[in-house]
């Protein structure tokens, strides 16, 4: 048997070929990323934690038609409404189970006042199911703490719509 | 405020430390303390890199919103602080596991529509 016979008996060629590989990957470009202190790049468009706007004056956005809700293929969410003392129309119950939602962008799509928006945040995971069912006071302090970026997603997305 | 957190992960940041004393160039500091640095590659098409030093214990959920659209590349740069609504809230990062985790009150198991009455058979 030659030389050359015994180091392909022994694999040598294709050992040397898998190690040439790693060499040679050492001087690609990283496709990793060092979350939590880095994190990888989100569209305007990104559908996550859901929130409700206010309009600039601070009057909440949602005008309870329900449009969302009948919309939602995931029956994830539940509104009830009552006119306001000053007659305005609003919801006196906006429920979201957000362990049924499947985060199509359905409702935010129905929405003819931009209220229910799926904002950027995703880092919202909870240890247990409970927290996962938002009421109307979740999702509008969600709106309250999320409208700087949400604002400009939308402003950003605009011209596509 | 000063939350603690483990020597292990004290010393899991220390690559990420030695990056910024390489490379980092220091963008700003959100009103939480966390700082926020780029770096990396200059060539056209290929993304710069962003990152944060967080204060405190790493979190991704500590980041507000302001500049959150940075550190995420979907926009350039931070939004000022000059746009802020009254009424909105200041920023708060994930509490789930702490006695602040928010909870319904009225949800779900005994949550009943107020409008629907139970069918009740003859």
């Amino acid at each position: 048997m030659s030389a050359f016979a015994a180091a392909k008996r022994l694999f040598l060629p294709e050992i040397l070929r898998g190690l040439a590989l790693t060499f040679f990957t050492m001087f690609k470009r990283k496709v990793t990323i060092n979350y939590p202190y880095e994190k990888g790049p989100l569209s305007p468009r990104f559908r996550g934690e859901h929130a409700l706007r206010r309009y600039p004056n601070g009057e909440e956005r949602c005008i309870a038609c329900k449009l969302c809700e009948a919309i939602c293929p995931a029956q994830a969410i539940t509104i009830e409404a009552e006119p306001r003392a000053d007659g305005s129309r609003r919801t006196t119950l906006y429920d979201i189970d957000m362990t049924k939602c499947i985060y199509c962008g359905l409702c935010q799509e129905a929405c003819p006042v931009d209220a229910i928006v799926e904002g950027p945040n995703f880092e919202f995971a909870t240890e247990t199911h409970r927290e996962l069912l938002f009421t109307k006071e979740r999702l509008l302090a969600n709106g309250d703490r999320w409208e700087a970026e949400i604002a400009a997603n939308l402003a950003a997305d605009a011209r596509y719509k | 405020m000063v939350d603690s957190f483990s020597f292990i992960r004290r010393v899991s940041q220390l690559g990420t430390w030695i990056q910024t004393l390489l490379t980092g160039r220091r963008i700003g500091t959100d009103s939480f303390g966390n700082r926020y640095y780029r770096g990396g590659c200059s060539l056209k098409g290929v993304r710069e890199k962003r990152w944060v030093l967080y204060k405190g214990e790493p979190d991704a959920s500590k980041v507000p919103p302001e500049w959150h659209i940075w550190l995420h590349h979907t926009a350039d740069a931070p939004i000022p602080d000059s746009q802020r609504q009254p009424w909105q809230k200041p920023h708060q990062p994930n509490k789930t596991g702490t006695a602040e985790a928010w909870l319904p009150q009225d949800f779900p198991e005994t949550h009943t529509r107020q409008s629907a009455q139970a069918w009740k058979p003859e």
